[in-house]
This record gives structure tokens, C-alpha cells and sequence, in this order.
């Protein structure tokens, strides 16, 4: 797996400060006006795709997951916004919760066979795992002054979650209670604990969507996938991508309705 | 030998960003200035790309404050206090923001925009300030970000004069024997503010050569205005925001070099 580490980073952008000391020509209108600026410093957004694996996505589905995966790597290459300013980590749940790639620009990352497994849908400790990722991203980004924007957190399930639940168990329950704070908090629009990430949930053949409803934030219901509309959804979220990585200060996000009865690719499960 | 000069002096342009001209959407930034006598009045501001009519906010925004600061300094409206006189004009120009929404028949929020005003008094400065753009300026041969964007963890997030509660939000800042300022919208900062963890610093390459040229420059303004247009335009400053950028410098006295 190939990964850029910030020391990497760190050097890029010593590379890009002195290519821009040589060339200053063109910021120069006259004689007398000589001014150095900075060099580019691409504000950045990154992404969480949260990727059930476990053994019910076995067949079709985990082969649609790794084929939408690719037309997204194909996409997302073309848009010179989502190659410069976008990082994505795929982070898998079954059995286990597995960050099968770290954050990383588009072109650096691989779209992994998986191999679905296992009879548990951790998907608690998942969606736990993903916000801790954002966070720490955002920490890295405020280190080295790079500007961001409200990072999202993309969750594909063809079920529902077994290590936690609103009723039973204990460490279950405990587990469901900490889930559900935690994304409706984060995802709300409340200026002291929200505006943390946007978190999108999809549910595939086979999910709960009443268990979804639940857990996905009040302001941003789950939406049930169309048969067959894998690509378009891969689509979608190269063209949200590429609008969210673009907006200027004060603009809200307005990415395109996924459940556009012509050009979507799925519907509001209420 | 300085020449007779007469301080202070200011200057600057706004132009639109790449991705207005090729969206036709109008240069949602604005600037005015006026001096009187030994006063300077600059007002910046930026309307926000969510609101519709934000342009004309704008406008209004600078337009308002000059007239308003202008009548307060010429008929010694207010004692010279600068929290009372911010005040004063930002409830003004609020005010005539209120009035154009009626006429439009749009909401307050439509016309949403920040503000920047720098009084100037010899080598005194006040700044008001509400939502991002900067302002820099040159003390005893240092550089001081005077006034910076503001808290706000994501970039496209802003807080803009129409808010209700814009008293809570205004930034209030005052300092002294200051040679050159310049004040600037979000669409420049990148280029110009080195940003580390905790703080944002005013490029020197960038704002010691600006601030030489711009005392040179006393008896030809125009010149430095297109200098600061092209300057904007360059092909190096788009690739670096696609926003629209207003830079606005003012010489407020001698520099000593």
C-alpha cells in the first residue's frame, strides 16, 4: 500500500516554496513593483469510505462494491480539484474493523480485493474508529497550516450492526449510546459540539433501514440504494467531492440530490 | 530629502476571481476610501457566495460606511471615541442593508457579506471587524497581522455583518505609530499569511516590498493601482484562489528607511 507520509508532504511543499521564489515574473506588473508570494497550499478534505465487508455482501455485491470503487478511482483522477485537494482512507467492518488504507491522495490509492468474512457486522466500533481517524486528520492539517474543509464519513452496509444495540446487553447498549452521540452530535450544525464531519450512511440490498434511521444523524437520513445503481453512486460522490473541495468561504455545500428520480441512485428511507 | 507628501494616502482594486468570470456571477467584494484631512476611512467587505444578492451587500456595505464615517468626522457627530463611532456605523450600515432588502423584497441574509473599517488619524489606527480578510500592517519596521480571518475551523465558513447577533461577532483593535497598512479579503490570504499551528504570519517577501513600493509611489496612485490589478490577475494569484481578491493599501506616514 502506498501512502504518503507528512514528511513527504513536509518536502513538497519546500520544493513548491522555492520553485515559487525563482518564479515571480508574472506577479511582477512593473519595474518597481517586486513582490515574492507563497506557493500554492491546497486546502484539503478528507474522506472516510466505511465499507461493510462482512459475509452477507458476499457475490454480487462485494464485486459491484470493488467495480464502483474503481469507476471512482478512474473519476476522481480527472478532476483536478478531488486530485489535489482530496484524501481518502477506506476503513473496512466484519468480524474485525480493518483500515485496509490509510488517507491518501486519489492517485496513491489501491482498491483492495476484499474478501468478505465473518459473522459479525462491527460496524459500533467502525463508525467509532472512522471519527477518531477525521479528528486526528484535522489535528495534522492544524500542525502544518493547512486550511480544510468539514471532513465526511461514507458508510455502505448491506445489514445492521451485532456489537451494539439500543437495548440488551450492557456493553452493547453502551457501545450504541456512544455511536449515536457521537454521529448525531458531530454531524449536527450545533457550534459547540457539531460541524465535526458529514456523515453519509447507504444502505444496500439486505439492510436494515429502520436500524440505519437510527443511527444515521436527524439531518441526514440514510438513503437506500437503487438496484443497480452502484456506479451512479460512485459518480455522485466524485462530482460531491469535487463541489465540497471547491466552495468558497460562506457557501454551504450543495451537492446534486441523490434521490433525483432520474439521475440519482437511491431513495430517503423515513 | 522627502518630497511634500500628504498623508495618509490610499490605494487598491478589487477583480473578480477566475471561477466568477467563468460562472458570470459579479465580484462579490467592494472597497471605498475616503480622506479627511489627517483622517483615512477604508472600508472592505465580502459578500458571501451562498447569498444570492451578496454583491450588492457588498457595495452597499462600503458605500454606507464611508458616508457614515464621513458625517460623524466632519460634523463631529460622536466624540472621537472608536468603539461608539464602530457601532454607530455598522447599526447604519445594517440599517441601509435592511432598507435595500425591503426594495429587493429579499431576505436580510440574501444581501449577507463581512466588513473590514480601518479609521486612520496620523500614525493611529482603529479596526471593526466582522467575518474573514485581514489586515497588516508595518510598526517600527515589523510586521503585525492587526486583525486576522477570524475563528472558524473549516475554510468555507464565515460569519457574515447581516447576523443578528453581529455584535458578539465584531473584533475591535487599535495601535499606533504604524507607517503602512494594507487590508485584503480571504481570496489574497493564502498567498500572503503564513499560517503554523497557532498563528497566522504576514508574509515579509510579500508586504516589506509592498509597503517600499507603495511609498514610493505617492505622487503616482494610478500606477499603483494597476500595479495591484495585474498583480491580482496574475495567472499565480488565481492558481493559488479562485475567489475574488480586494487589496487595499494605505501610507499613513514616513517610513525611515
Amino acid at each position: 500500500m502506498e501512502n504518503i507520509d507528512m514528511q513527504d508532504i513536509d518536502a513538497l511543499i519546500n520544493e513548491e516554496r522555492e520553485k515559487s521564489k525563482i518564479d515571480t515574473e508574472d506577479i511582477n506588473s512593473s519595474e518597481k513593483f517586486k513582490v515574492d508570494i507563497l506557493a500554492p497550499h491546497e486546502q484539503h478534505i478528507a474522506t472516510v469510505l466505511l465499507l461493510d465487508t462482512s459475509v452477507s455482501m458476499s457475490g454480487d455485491k462485494i464485486s459491484e462494491l470493488i467495480k464502483g470503487l474503481r469507476t471512482f478511482k478512474e473519476e476522481a483522477m480527472k478532476d483536478r480539484s478531488v486530485q489535489k485537494r482530496a484524501e481518502f482512507a477506506i476503513v473496512t467492518f466484519d468480524s474485525s474493523v480493518e483500515v485496509v488504507q490509510d488517507f491518501a491522495p486519489i492517485e496513491n490509492i489501491e482498491i483492495p480485493i476484499f474478501k468478505p468474512k465473518g459473522d459479525m457486522t462491527c460496524m459500533g466500533h467502525a463508525i467509532i474508529k472512522a471519527i477518531d481517524m477525521v479528528n486526528e486528520r484535522k489535528k495534522i492539517y492544524r500542525d502544518r497550516g493547512i486550511s480544510y474543509y468539514r471532513p465526511w464519513i461514507f458508510m455502505i452496509t448491506d445489514g445492521e450492526p451485532n456489537d451494539m444495540w439500543p437495548n440488551g446487553e450492557e456493553k452493547d447498549v453502551e457501545l450504541w449510546t456512544e455511536v449515536i452521540k457521537k454521529v448525531h452530535e458531530g454531524n449536527s450544525e450545533d457550534k459547540n459540539v457539531g460541524k465535526k464531519f458529514a456523515f453519509f450512511t447507504v444502505g444496500v440490498e439486505g439492510a436494515n433501514m429502520k436500524v440505519l434511521t437510527l443511527i444515521a444523524p436527524p439531518n441526514r437520513v440514510p438513503i437506500k440504494l437503487s438496484p443497480d445503481k452502484w456506479k451512479e453512486m460512485f459518480l455522485w460522490l466524485v462530482s460531491s467531492q469535487s463541489t465540497a473541495s471547491q466552495h468558497k468561504p460562506g457557501e454551504q455545500i450543495s451537492t446534486e440530490d441523490p434521490t433525483d428520480p432520474k439521475k440519482g441512485w437511491g431513495k430517503f428511507s423515513i | 530629502m522627502q518630497a511634500n507628501i500628504t498623508y495618509p494616502y490610499i490605494f487598491g482594486t478589487s477583480v473578480p476571481g477566475p471561477s466568477h468570470i467563468r460562472n458570470a456571477i459579479p465580484c462579490q467584494d467592494s472597497f471605498a476610501h475616503e480622506t479627511i484631512s489627517n483622517f483615512g476611512i477604508i472600508a472592505v467587505s465580502d459578500g458571501l457566495g451562498s447569498a444570492k444578492n451578496s454583491d450588492i451587500g457588498a457595495e452597499i456595505a462600503v458605500r454606507s460606511t464611508i458616508r457614515r464615517a464621513k458625517e460623524i468626522l466632519e460634523k463631529k457627530i460622536l466624540e472621537f471615541d472608536d468603539k461608539k463611532i464602530f457601532d454607530d456605523i455598522i447599526s447604519f450600515v445594517r440599517a441601509e442593508l435592511e432598507f435595500k432588502a425591503n426594495e429587493l423584497q429579499c431576505s436580510l441574509n440574501e444581501l449577507a457579506c463581512t466588513i473590514i473599517i480601518v479609521i486612520i488619524h496620523n500614525d493611529n489606527i482603529s479596526v471593526a471587524h466582522i467575518g474573514d480578510g485581514s489586515v497588516v500592517a508595518r510598526k517600527n519596521k515589523n510586521l503585525i497581522l492587526i486583525s486576522g480571518p477570524g475563528e472558524s475551523e473549516y475554510i468555507n465558513e464565515v460569519t457574515p455583518l447581516t447576523i443578528i447577533e453581529w455584535k458578539t461577532s465584531l473584533r475591535f483593535y487599535k495601535d499606533s505609530e504604524i507607517d503602512s497598512i494594507a487590508v485584503f479579503t480571504d481570496g489574497c490570504q493564502e498567498a500572503i499569511i503564513q499560517k503554523n499551528e497557532k498563528d497566522l504570519i504576514p508574509y515579509d517577501g510579500f508586504f516589506n516590498p509592498l509597503f517600499s513600493y507603495a511609498h514610493k509611489i505617492f505622487n503616482n496612485i494610478k500606477m499603483g493601482e494597476k500595479d495591484i490589478k495585474d498583480f491580482l490577475e496574475s495567472q499565480r494569484m488565481n492558481e493559488i484562489s479562485e475567489d475574488d481578491k480586494t487589496l487595499v493599501v494605505a501610507i499613513l506616514g514616513n517610513d525611515n528607511d
